[in-house]
């Protein structure tokens, strides 16, 4: 595993000072790599949480369970952002929120919220460990996951695989036929 | 004890065991589709069970294990009426018991509700296992579906009273939080903490929910649409995502704080607690 794996590893495994350590020593694609894995752990845990469909209650109770736990003074974490958030990684074509620019050119997510590429890295971060701690998951489950994350998302290096059939072979459903699109 | 004579028995039994034999062959269940050939209902078929039983009977060997499976299943109604009595039960006692100082002795039966809980997952687990084996040929693709049909309901219908709870809880926190009397505070503390396991109880149901739904279609032949990709490569600068990242990290040790505190303010606390009491 690269660095940036590791680093998201420590964090999800709440090793926090490791994490601070490898961050200390990122390049800037090791952080673009970082948000990538991130974007990618953070849509298979939601899949993995919720059924698409119409009741959005269960998203908005796990959403302020999560602020109550990493955002106490209501102010990091915006609850319409963060819910569009797990609303959007349900959808089988999810917006590009991650592909955001900096702070003073804020992105529209769902032509309502202003958001930051810093609040979007911050609020995929809490979320994501807030579900994986109401699942429980053990260190081996985060890296599994991460695993998983790193071959839905697609590597830095151009000649490597991108992994749809072993992404499919996770989520226990049959591969595309290889003729398919 | 039988009217017949030792021979006339061992006739009737001979005769009871080939109608049996006969029963179970003409009665057998199509591998492929998990339906009976004869009655067209989900196999093994009530006559095909009714016809081992018998057989079991005039063979001497007690229940067979497929039986003994069946009758496992059937008392999962019990072990979810046991389960239900129990809050009930808690419930009341926890009513009639609030501030009369027998909360603490009430203690065990919380720890009942989480031991039933267990049993049934247990259960379904050992039954699971049993279906697996060979020698217990009662799981059916018809039954395992309906069997995890029925687990799902369990864990939506618990997932819905643990809402119904919590919510009445949430009341009870806010009410007593504005009391401002130290026992009110702890109560308050406490129902807090009831609120924050009721939050877990409904988070693990979700995803147990969700894996037997996946479970389910892929054994239906419903093939999940496969999660699609994020974005291919994020091209925001990388200055934004150590701000981002470290912003979360802040508020993650602020948490921990928050949630694991040091010896002494962990002292403190029991001492106010104590003082409360």
């Amino acid at each position: 595993m690269n660095d940036p794996m590791l680093a998201l590893r420590d964090l999800l495994d709440g090793q926090l000072r490791d994490h601070g350590r490898r961050l200390r020593g990122f390049t800037d694609p090791d952080w673009q790599r970082y948000a990538d894995l991130l974007a990618g752990a953070f849509l298979l845990a939601v899949r993995r949480r919720f059924a698409p469909g119409p009741d959005q209650a269960r998203v908005i109770r796990f959403v302020a369970t999560a602020r109550e736990r990493y955002d106490p003074t209501g102010v990091t974490l915006d609850p319409a952002f963060a819910e569009e958030l797990v609303r959007a990684a349900l959808l089988d074509d999810p917006p590009p929120v991650v592909d955001a620019v900096p702070v003073d050119e804020a992105v529209l997510v769902d032509g309502a919220v202003p958001v930051s590429t810093g609040a979007l890295v911050t609020a995929q971060s809490l979320l994501l460990l807030a579900l994986l701690e109401d699942e429980g998951t053990s260190a081996d489950g985060n890296a599994e996951l991460l695993s998983a994350a790193g071959r839905l998302v697609r590597p830095s290096g151009p000649a490597r695989s991108c992994g749809a059939d072993r992404v499919a072979e996770d989520w226990s459903i049959r591969p595309p036929a290889p003729g398919g699109s | 004890m039988t009217g017949l004579s030792t021979a006339d028995y061992h006739d009737h039994a001979a005769a009871r065991v080939a109608e049996a034999w006969q029963t179970i062959a003409a009665h057998s269940t199509q591998a492929y589709t998990g339906i009976c050939v004869v009655c067209g209902r989900p196999g093994p078929c009530d006559e095909q069970r009714a016809a081992r039983r018998k057989l079991a009977r005039y063979a001497g060997t007690g229940p067979s294990p497929e039986d003994a499976v069946q009758s496992v299943a059937e008392s999962l109604d019990d072990l979810r009426t046991a389960w239900a009595t129990i809050i009930v039960a808690s419930d009341r006692a926890g009513a009639q018991a609030h501030g009369s100082g027998l909360t603490r002795r009430l203690a065990p039966w919380q720890g009942a509700l989480t031991e039933c809980w267990q049993a049934l997952g247990l259960v379904y687990s050992g039954l699971t296992e049993a279906r697996r084996d060979p020698a217990t040929p009662g799981g059916s693709a018809g039954e395992l579906l309906a069997g995890l049909h029925a687990a799902r309901a369990d864990a939506d219908r618990a997932a819905a009273l643990a809402a119904a709870v919590r919510l009445r809880l949430i009341v009870a926190e806010d009410r007593l939080r504005r009391t401002g009397s130290p026992a009110g505070l702890l109560a308050a503390r406490r129902w807090g903490a009831a609120v924050r396991r009721l939050d877990l109880v409904a988070a693990r149901l979700a995803v147990g929910s969700r894996a037997i739904q996946r479970y389910a279609d892929s054994l239906a032949g419903v093939s999940e649409p496969a999660p699609p990709r994020p974005p291919s490569r994020c091209t925001a600068p990388a200055e934004e995502i150590a701000l981002g990242v470290r912003a979360a990290c802040r508020l993650v040790t602020a948490r921990r704080r928050r949630v694991r505190p040091g010896f002494w303010r962990t002292v403190r606390q029991r001492v106010r607690e104590e003082f409360a009491w």
